[in-house]
């Protein structure tokens, strides 16, 4: 007997191996495979075929991105190059701006040839120069501005205790930012090909598989500011019911032990995820989650004592 | 966040996803890179701030396409050009014809002999786009379906076929490798 539901085609046997199948005919199709061992063959293969790819493919992710492919962080400099080079690339609000700053650029040059042929001396053509190339400067600065909102400067001020929350805070848009991947099939262990990038390879990566935690994903997050001890690398743990929670670690000089667990409320940005961040070994940890206060501490308590047995 | 932060952070999975459409090998691959580069910088000069989920779908969109306009190119014999993105430079010619052997068609890549690379340039393109976007980058359908701007059954259908056409066992040696031409014998001649 295979029950009131009319035997499943190719579509079904897909959507149920990638998780796309209705709760209520998972059963059927569940039921179907025990009394079918061609189609349990089939899904299986796929199921397999599905680890082969992603094993294979998985190392790529923890590499660190080249610069060269990575957006940069706008400079000031860059901005008066942009002025003076307007390039394809520029975004249209640059460009309107620094076309701006041309034209009076231009304005001045050609206010100034007037001038000069109408002899009022070369010390006036300095002068209007010298207007000129202050307006592209002032162009150039509003420029960077727009570039850089105001949540930006907040991410990258130098004092400890903002520091924390910048970093809760990325930690939060990575976990948003991160597309949690169906595992089904996942074992509680940590890939066995997954590794730190080359320049993080002192970082520890925790296993959580104790908690009921699989290592789902891991992200770098690259500095926008270039300094590479602002890059972040970040672990994704997914639980069969609960949420995703990310880990990320960011390098620097903290001391050996653990420091305070500083919690961060929920962010506005998601509306939901909190994060708790503390020191150890040399890194500031920020774990961001969905999870209540309790069970987030309790995951970063369960975190540290992993850092702390590797001391 | 800003913008370019979020599309930073999607670099990585661009990179995965960029390798195994590009030569199906999970090594370095400048090819790749310059196609991941020239999708950020597509969608950065968009100048749009969506939500992280619509980035994250105009990204890999920009980057599916930026991949046929590059195989389209290779396939008439000319360079592909990604027009002010600057990355037609860094992009050699490759990719694979879709039903060409990777001897035949992937000449600037290096390839990987294994079963799982050959297989994977074995599908069409539009099979290997479904596929890795559903298996690999574990997208839901409906999002892989935006990203490739069709309809869910038509995902499925391409899922399918690309499914079925894998061998059963990836991590075997594949056949045209295992068919080594013999050694000469050597004689002794008195």
């Amino acid at each position: 007997m295979r029950g009131p539901f009319p035997p499943p085609g190719d579509d079904e046997l897909h959507s149920f191996l990638d998780g796309e199948i209705e709760p209520e005919r998972r059963g059927a199709i569940e039921t179907f495979l025990k009394t079918s061992p061609i189609h349990a063959a089939r899904v299986e293969n796929w199921r397999r075929q599905q680890q082969v790819i992603r094993a294979a493919f998985a190392p790529i992710e923890a590499e660190p991105a080249p610069t060269s492919i990575l957006l940069p962080a706008p400079s000031s400099r860059r901005a008066c190059l942009r002025l003076l080079r307007p390039s394809a690339e520029t975004p249209r609000a640059d460009l309107q701006a620094s076309t701006q700053g041309l034209r009076f650029w231009r304005r001045g040059a050609v206010a100034a040839g007037g001038l000069w042929r109408g002899g009022a001396g070369p010390l006036a053509m300095v002068a209007i120069f010298a207007a000129g190339a202050l307006a592209a400067l002032a162009g150039a600065y509003f420029v960077d501005r727009l570039h850089a909102p105001a949540s930006d400067a907040a991410l990258h001020t130098p004092a400890p205790a903002s520091a924390d929350h910048a970093l809760a805070a990325r930690t939060v848009a990575a976990l948003r930012a991160f597309a949690p991947q169906q595992h089904a099939g996942a074992s509680g262990k940590p890939p066995e090909n997954a590794r730190p990038p080359a320049n993080q390879a002192s970082l520890i990566v925790p296993n959580l598989s104790g908690a009921g935690f699989t290592l789902v994903g891991m992200r770098t997050a690259p500095a926008r500011s270039g300094d590479p001890d602002e890059q972040m690398f970040c672990l994704f743990y997914a639980k069969a019911a609960a949420p995703a929670v990310a880990l990320c670690i960011a390098r620097g000089e903290y001391g050996r032990g653990p420091g305070p667990y500083n919690f961060a409320e929920k962010f506005p940005s998601s509306g939901t995820d909190s994060a708790i961040s503390w020191r150890q070994a040399n890194a500031i940890y920020t774990l961001a989650g969905p999870q209540s206060e309790v069970d987030l501490r309790s995951l970063a308590y369960r975190v540290s004592a992993e850092i702390a047995a590797f001391d | 966040m800003s913008l370019r932060a979020d599309l930073n952070l999607i670099a990585p999975r661009l990179r995965r996803c960029a390798r195994a459409l590009t030569c199906a090998f999970p090594g370095p691959s400048e090819a790749a890179d310059a196609l991941v580069g020239a999708a950020l910088r597509q969608v950065f000069a968009g100048g749009a701030s969506p939500p992280p989920h619509d980035l994250e779908i105009e990204a890999y969109a920009a980057l599916v396409l930026l991949n046929r306009e590059r195989v389209r190119a290779v396939e008439l014999g000319g360079a592909p050009s990604h027009g002010a993105h600057g990355a037609s430079a860094l992009i050699k010619a490759g990719g694979a014809r879709a039903d060409g052997h990777p001897h035949e068609t992937l000449t600037h890549f290096p390839v990987s002999n294994d079963t799982l690379s050959s297989a994977l340039l074995g599908l069409k393109l539009e099979e290997r786009e479904a596929l890795l976007l559903v298996v690999l980058e574990g997208f839901p359908y409906s999002r892989a379906a935006r990203i490739l701007k069709i309809s869910r059954s038509i995902l499925i259908a391409r899922l399918g076929r690309a499914r079925d056409k894998l061998p059963a066992n990836l991590l075997a040696e594949p056949a045209w490798r295992r068919e080594r031409p013999h050694a000469p014998h050597l004689r002794l001649v008195k």
